[in-house]
């Protein structure tokens, strides 16, 4: 019976992994083909969407998803990067680094005037660097090896650091630390600032005012120093928080954009056979969902039974059914694919641990976890609310319950899913995802170093091994790419052999356009999919 | 209403849950629908193990399947797990959420409304504020909080609708039991010194049940509802499939799975409407509604021609034959009766039994003359006033025959519109009960105002409202017209009445129990209103009543009725002083302290 | 009458008080991270995380930061919303309006539909008519509203395109008074609607229960006597009568349909007090959670002090001199 059943999943898993794969090679699409190049058409209103109302817009103090669409309409960093991660210039025209890799100098963009007419200067950007690098949670550690920072000239920044950073450049590309107005923010507290509510700026739009819960407005700068640009008249975000919501008001023309990191594969289908759209994959930066275990205490403390379920664990499936096979990947290894140039392919989760339920099965026979009945034992499974968490939860409970481990499903609020896995450890297994970030120093690094251990979002499993904490160390240390190539691949390593965790699939979701939008391809050139400046696109008349 | 027998059919009696009312629920076809699903829903729950093609958590198929495929009758959801297993098997959670939510609401209910109703004073008081304000907290909202912030359960979920559905119980359980504790059994109990718990329990809580049980069944849908709508929200185990969870995750494929929503909504609503069509079922059993249907007397008026002329008679050679009959009655001061009624039936079912309230009587009043006709209630002689004013309270009527004639107009033969003008300018009433008869939010002036029949308004149907309350002995300076009846005392509210009557100018008005429901006190001074009308106006009277004193201090000619029948009648004095019928004889020896024309005490 | 009010609020009072300490316990016991909610979602720096709980004084004992929401509440201040970065009350207001009218126009549509079919139903000598029109509202009473609210989005803005699918209105209007106004009503019929049903069904069977019980009474045989016309007897008469436990109804119905516009808020993506309330559990914004609670308790509490006093001016017989 249990046999027949596994082979029927297998069948089912493969099949549907074709049928999906099939789906997702845009053979069902009805969409329209994009509109690129031609003479820009000024005017109109483009009407956007963020799933969650913010505190307020300060992105330089504030990590939260929703702030990464609003930010790039109306601030602006050093550097941007492009959707391959390469550097281009935005306030900073150019920049040198010293052979050190110690001190790096930046020349600013001359004639760039605040949204409110001052002049931008360098010593804006002292300001700005100063004082929210230590308050950004993921520049924190950069401004703890940061020896100065000064203006030379009112065009020329100097930034000396005590040992080198690898992630420097990334961070002060990343849509992290805006620059923001020193005459604004010079007196009293930078939490209280009133500006945070209502940002000044140097991008593109002029935030006009904010709905809260509803729709933040912004109308076009006209003395933006891109000349020409932008050419909608006014921007607005609204706030819907429902997913289904927000595509069918995507489908009747209410917004205009759609970007998702967690679009599920119902809308994304039918987003997909709409005429009136157009889909761009997306070059976001991709959340990876990650399966934690408890290290501390409990069946998953045994390292032989973490090894026996990830066996029994088909991410093939979950990605499959989930998310449709669409807009991600199964992760193949420890770092996300989107650091392939860091990564050492060697190993990986299949190489080390290939799906194969029946083995799995022996381990736990043999680690001392026999069958009693139809059950080996139960554990608690947390997850965050959210259907993206919850599906792929059932299905981890589905694919358990194949070797007779039953899978308790916890949904908790992402308050309380935190103190339990973080704060009081009392989990067996915990869902939960993050972004992969600009460099894997802030991405991966958090979910296996010792020093994030027991932190709110950081490692929560307990996990803390010198060797992968040393080649952790050793490849923040360093801007040699063979060399942090080197240390990634120790630590993937120990990490794979320990499996504290299992990485279930890299998801960047989707964005679909309203074919009104012409230029999408320059438009998403710079920044990626959610993080766009809206500067170079237009209404098609 | 002052109908006897019909009132004793209609009484307070509270049906014990018993076959009786099973029976009778049973017979409502949407009892029945309503049992039909429930059933359905508890064998699913019981079975669902057993019944279910699949476990609920296996990913069986492939996502997102419509109904009819291969394998999967109502297709399969997005991770690809049977649709048909899961609401199977959600059932078991919506019914368990249901009946033990809605059953602690209604135990805390019966136990607070107990003892509100039982002990009443401060303590019933302090009880239903209580209840009140728990109705008022929107308790709902703090459940979510907290369900959201110390997580769901099937545990909490119970908890938050039993702690909101309890005051609903408790005020029907004090209402039955406040009406229970009025019957003398309970006071029977109390002298016997029983104490309060088991009255409470063993008397008190089986006859108060019955409503309990409907509402306990409106309960288990609501809280069925609320559990699918907590479970929507997100709160509650999400190891055990819910039809609110199913609908919630089905919210992402409206419009390309309609039937991931469609499915479960409609296993919600319609376990929701077996409850609700039982409750409504046993409602209906316990309450029986009539329809708003007065006694058609067209119909049966022009029933009683046809078959009138069938008989070779026309209408007006009836009413000839009617007055030719009376011809010897005539007296030389009125000349021919005022109200002739022959051979008068009125049968009707209530419930299946045929009552037969007026089994062929036959009488007269003469113009300017008070008549009384006396009996015991259930005699019929309220019947008699309230047929020939054609007021009845809506009964099948089994049989009405006989003929009746005002003033040499027909009053029962005729149909349509004539014969509404006819009563409506000849006859008019008073009833016992002044306060109930009197509509309590209208102001007395307004209520007397229609009785013109929009005649005259403005100032002077004020004028003639005033007049004619001055004519009952209610002064302008009380100003009765501007005032609602409850601001009356019982004496104003029949004078009130009367004047109510008057203003119809009726030649003949109909006075049923005038008396009875007020105070001693002031049932002389009516008494002596309606007779100064009588004597000094004219006023022709019909005179219903039971009591005896009244009759011998108003009527000039009394009529002894029994069963439908008179038995005897007489001259007041002679019936009085030398009662010839036994019954006649037994209604005057329980009269107290009756000697022969005794005064209008009784 | 008043003597009633002021004793309604005599007790509505502590029960406030019980209302605002019972949350206030469960908000504080409550695992969560006011500090995560202002940084975001990511390990916050130790020093950045101190000089947060001190300028919040989230290390203030409880007792402590009870007794100050108390007193700042009575002086009308709601406290500071994190996750809004606005005092809580303009963050309520900012919603409030947007809910009070989906539940005011849900109770008003759902009223007078309710009242008609109970009237007809209750008043009809139609026996056929009757068992129809019940079967009808028991039919409303068993639908959940947010599943109604599914179906119409389904059918009436997905399928037939009729109706916006959510919101309260368009992106980027920028027109007149009157087309705001009226682009307004188009967002908000399939909303009203699915709110509307539960307040049609819970009027309707009053109405119909009332109806035929009103017109057993004693006063409507008085009507008939004095020949008043059917039709004036069902509006004068009846009517009136019956219709004064709509008032108590609609008073309980107010309590209930704040808590159900939470579930049609969810489907329609509706920018009210519901949305607010979820997105303020999530974020553990409990200033914002406690605004929320306490002043949906005291519009509950004056809403029904407004019923109660309706009531005694429709009843004469409970207005007192």
């Amino acid at each position: 019976m249990k046999h027949r059943k596994l082979t029927f999943l297998a069948a089912v898993v493969a099949a549907s992994a074709l049928v999906l794969t099939g789906c997702s090679s845009n053979s069902d699409s009805n969409n329209a083909a994009p509109v690129e190049g031609g003479d820009p058409v000024p005017g109109g209103t483009l009407t956007l969407q963020i799933n969650q109302d913010a505190p307020h817009l300060n992105r330089n103090i504030l990590s939260q998803p929703s702030l990464s669409l609003t930010t790039p309409l109306w601030g602006e960093q050093l550097m941007d990067h492009t959707a391959d991660g390469e550097l281009v210039p935005a306030l900073a025209e150019s920049w040198d680094v010293s052979d050190d890799g110690l001190v790096y100098t930046f020349h600013l963009r001359d004639g760039v005037k605040w949204h409110d007419g001052e002049p931008f200067t360098a010593a804006d950007v002292v300001w700005t660097l100063k004082n929210t690098m230590p308050l950004n949670p993921r520049t924190a550690a950069a401004w703890e090896i940061t020896s100065s920072i000064e203006a030379t000239d009112d065009l020329t920044v100097v930034m000396t650091m005590t040992q080198p950073y690898g992630p420097l450049l990334p961070l002060l590309s990343g849509n992290l630390i805006m620059m923001l107005p020193q005459h604004v923010y010079a007196d009293g507290d930078l939490a209280d600032n009133p500006a945070n509510s209502a940002p000044i700026g140097t991008g593109p739009y002029k935030f006009v005012k904010w709905d809260h819960g509803q729709q933040i407005t912004f109308e076009k700068n006209d003395d933006y120093w891109n000349a020409g640009h932008p050419y909608f008249d006014d921007v607005v975000v609204r706030v819907i928080g429902s997913e289904v919501t927000a595509a069918n008001a995507l489908k009747s023309g209410e917004i205009d954009v759609l970007t998702s990191s967690e679009m599920s594969p119902q809308v994304y289908k039918d987003l997909k056979a709409q005429k009136n759209l157009v889909e761009r994959e997306s070059t976001a930066m991709p959340s990876q969902y990650v399966l934690g275990f408890n290290t501390y205490d409990g069946v998953m403390a045994d390292v032989e039974v973490r090894r026996a379920l990830v066996q029994a664990i088909n991410r093939e499936q979950i990605y499959n059914t989930v998310f449709g096979g669409i807009g991600g990947e199964v992760p193949p290894s420890v770092l996300p694919s989107a650091f392939a140039q860091l990564t050492d392919s060697e190993d990986t989760y299949e190489g080390t641990y290939p799906y194969d339920p029946d083995a799995a099965a022996k381990a736990l026979d043999k680690a001392g976890y026999p069958l009693k009945g139809s059950e080996r034992f139960t554990i608690d499974l947390l997850v965050p609310m959210g259907d993206v968490y919850l599906n792929p939860a059932n299905v981890i409970k589905a694919q358990l319950q194949e070797i007779g481990v039953n899978v308790n499903v916890e949904q908790l609020d992402e308050q309380s899913h935190a103190d339990r896995v973080y704060i009081k450890h009392d989990y067996d297994l915990y869902l939960s995802s993050y972004l992969s970030d600009v460099d894997p120093a802030l991405g991966v690094e958090r979910l296996y170093s010792c020093d994030t251990r027991d932190k709110i979002y950081g490692n929560g499993t307990g996990y803390c091994n010198d060797v992968v904490q040393g080649a952790f160390d050793a490849a923040r240390g360093v801007t040699d790419v063979a060399e942090r190539k080197k240390e990634y691949a120790i630590a993937t390593k120990q990490i794979l052999a320990d499996m504290p965790r299992l990485a279930l699939v890299n998801y960047s979701g989707s964005g679909f356009f309203s074919q009104k939008l012409a230029n999408l391809k320059e438009q998403f050139n710079v920044g990626d999919g959610a993080n766009s400046n809206w500067a170079n696109s237009w209404f098609v008349k | 209403m002052n109908m006897p027998a019909v009132a004793s059919e209609r009484g307070r009696k509270v049906p014990r849950p018993s076959l009786e009312l099973l029976k009778r629920a049973f017979k409502n076809p949407l009892t029945i629908i309503g049992a039909a699903l429930l059933v359905v829903l508890v064998l699913t729950a019981i079975f669902a193990d057993v019944l279910a093609p699949y476990k609920p958590t296996e990913i069986a198929g492939f996502p997102l399947l419509p109904p009819f495929s291969d394998g999967f009758l109502l297709g399969t959801d997005n991770l690809g797990r049977d649709t048909l297993s899961r609401v199977m098997l959600g059932s078991r959670m919506s019914l368990a959420v249901g009946v033990f939510g809605a059953g602690m609401g209604i135990l805390i209910g019966i136990v607070i409304g107990s003892i509100a109703g039982y002990f009443g004073g401060w303590l019933d008081t302090l009880l239903m504020r209580v209840a009140e304000l728990f109705q008022i907290i929107p308790a709902l909202i703090i459940a979510l909080v907290a369900a959201a912030l110390f997580g769901g359960s099937m545990q909490l979920v119970i908890l938050v609708i039993g702690f909101t559905f309890w005051p609903d119980t408790a005020r029907i359980v004090r209402a039955q039991i406040l009406t229970l504790k009025e019957r003398h059994f309970i006071e029977a109990a109390k002298v016997a010194g029983f104490k309060s718990r088991r009255i409470i329990l063993s008397d008190l809580l089986p006859n108060a049940l019955p409503p309990v049980i409907v509402q306990a069944a409106l309960l288990v849908g609501w809280a069925i509802l609320v559990e699918a709508g907590l479970s929507f929200l997100g709160v509650g185990d999400v190891n055990i499939p819910t039809w609110g969870q199913m609908l919630s995750s089905a919210q992402v494929s409206l419009s390309q799975s309609p039937w991931l929503s469609i499915i479960p909504g409609l296993a919600v609503v319609l376990s929701v409407l077996g409850f609700n069509f039982v409750a409504d079922g046993f409602n209906s059993a316990l309450n029986p509604r009539r329809l708003a249907v007065e006694v058609d007397y067209r119909k049966l008026n022009a029933e009683r021609v046809r078959k009138l002329k069938s008989a070779g008679e026309g209408v007006t050679a009836e009413v000839q034959t009617v007055e030719s009959q009376y011809a010897h009655e005539t007296d030389e001061r009125s000349g021919i009766p005022q109200l002739i009624v022959d051979d008068l039936v009125f049968n009707f079912k209530v419930g299946g039994r045929e009552v037969r309230a007026v089994n062929g009587v036959s009488f007269h009043v003469n113009r300017g003359e008070c008549v009384g006709i006396v009996g015991e209630s259930g005699s019929g002689k309220s019947t008699i006033g309230r047929v020939l004013a054609q007021l009845l309270p809506p009964v099948e009527v089994s049989r009405f025959e006989g003929r009746a004639s005002l003033d040499g107009e027909d009053l029962l033969g005729l149909s349509g519109l004539k014969a509404d003008r006819v009563r409506r300018d000849g006859i008019s009433m008073v009833f016992q009960d002044p306060m109930s008869h009197l509509n309590p939010t209208m102001k007395v002036g307004a209520q007397i105002e229609e009785a013109f029949g929009g005649t005259i308004s403005g100032a002077e149907a004020r004028e003639r409202i005033d007049e004619l309350l001055e004519r009952v002995d209610l002064p302008r300076a009380m100003n009765v017209a501007d005032r609602y009846p409850h601001q009356l005392s019982g004496g104003q509210r029949q004078r009130a009445m009367i004047a109510l009557a008057l203003a119809m100018k009726p030649k003949l008005l109909i006075a049923d129990e005038p008396t009875t429901a007020l105070d001693a006190s002031v049932q002389a001074s009516v008494v002596e209103t309606l007779l100064k009308l009588h004597h000094e106006e004219g006023l022709s009277i019909l005179l219903i009543s039971h009591d005896f004193g009244l009759i011998a201090n108003m009527a000039e000619r009394v009529y002894v009725m029994r069963q439908g029948k008179f038995v005897e009648s007489a001259d007041v004095i002679e019936l009085f002083d030398n009662p010839k019928h036994d019954y006649t004889k037994s209604l005057l020896a329980a009269v107290p302290g009756f000697k022969a024309n005794q005064g209008t005490e009784a | 009458m008043l003597r009633f009010t002021i004793s309604r609020l005599a007790i509505a009072i502590p029960l406030l008080f019980a209302i605002i300490l019972i949350l206030f316990l469960m908000l504080k016991a409550a695992p969560g991270d006011p500090v995560s909610v202002i940084i975001g979602n990511f390990p916050a720096p130790d020093e950045y995380r101190q000089q947060i709980v001190e300028r919040y004084n989230l290390d203030d004992p409880l007792w402590v930061q009870f007794w100050a929401y108390l007193g700042n509440l009575i002086s009308g201040d709601f406290g500071y919303s994190f996750a809004n970065s606005a005092d809580v009350i303009d963050v309520i207001f900012s919603r409030l309006p947007a809910t009070l009218l989906l539940v005011v126009l849900g109770i008003v549509f759902g009223s007078a539909l309710g009242i008609v079919v109970g009237l007809v139903s209750g008043r009809t000598t139609k026996r056929g008519l009757d068992n129809s029109l019940n079967i009808f509202v028991l039919i409303a009473f068993a639908i959940p509203s947010f599943w109604l609210a599914q179906l119409l989005v389904m059918f009436f803005a997905l399928q037939m395109g009729w109706f916006p699918t959510s919101g309260l209105n368009s992106a980027g209007l920028s027109a007149s008074t009157w087309e705001t106004a009226a682009n307004m009503a188009w967002h908000l019929v399939l909303p009203v609607t699915a709110l509307a049903l539960v307040d049609f069904a819970a009027v309707a069977r009053i109405i119909r229960s009332s109806t035929a019980e009103v017109a057993t009474q004693d006063y409507i045989v008085t009507a008939q006597l004095k020949r008043v016309r059917p039709w004036r007897i069902t509006s004068r008469h009846i009517f009136r009568n019956a219709s004064l436990p709509v008032v108590t109804v609609i008073g309980y119905r107010f309590g209930q349909a704040l808590a159900g516009v939470l579930l049609v808020e969810k489907v329609f993506g509706y920018p009210g007090m519901g949305q607010l309330l979820e997105q303020s559990i999530i974020k553990r914004d409990n200033q914002t959670i406690l605004g929320i609670v306490v002043l949906v308790a005291v519009m509950v509490v004056v809403i029904n002090l407004i019923t109660d006093l309706l009531y005694g001016f429709l009843d004469p017989r409970i207005r007192r001199a």
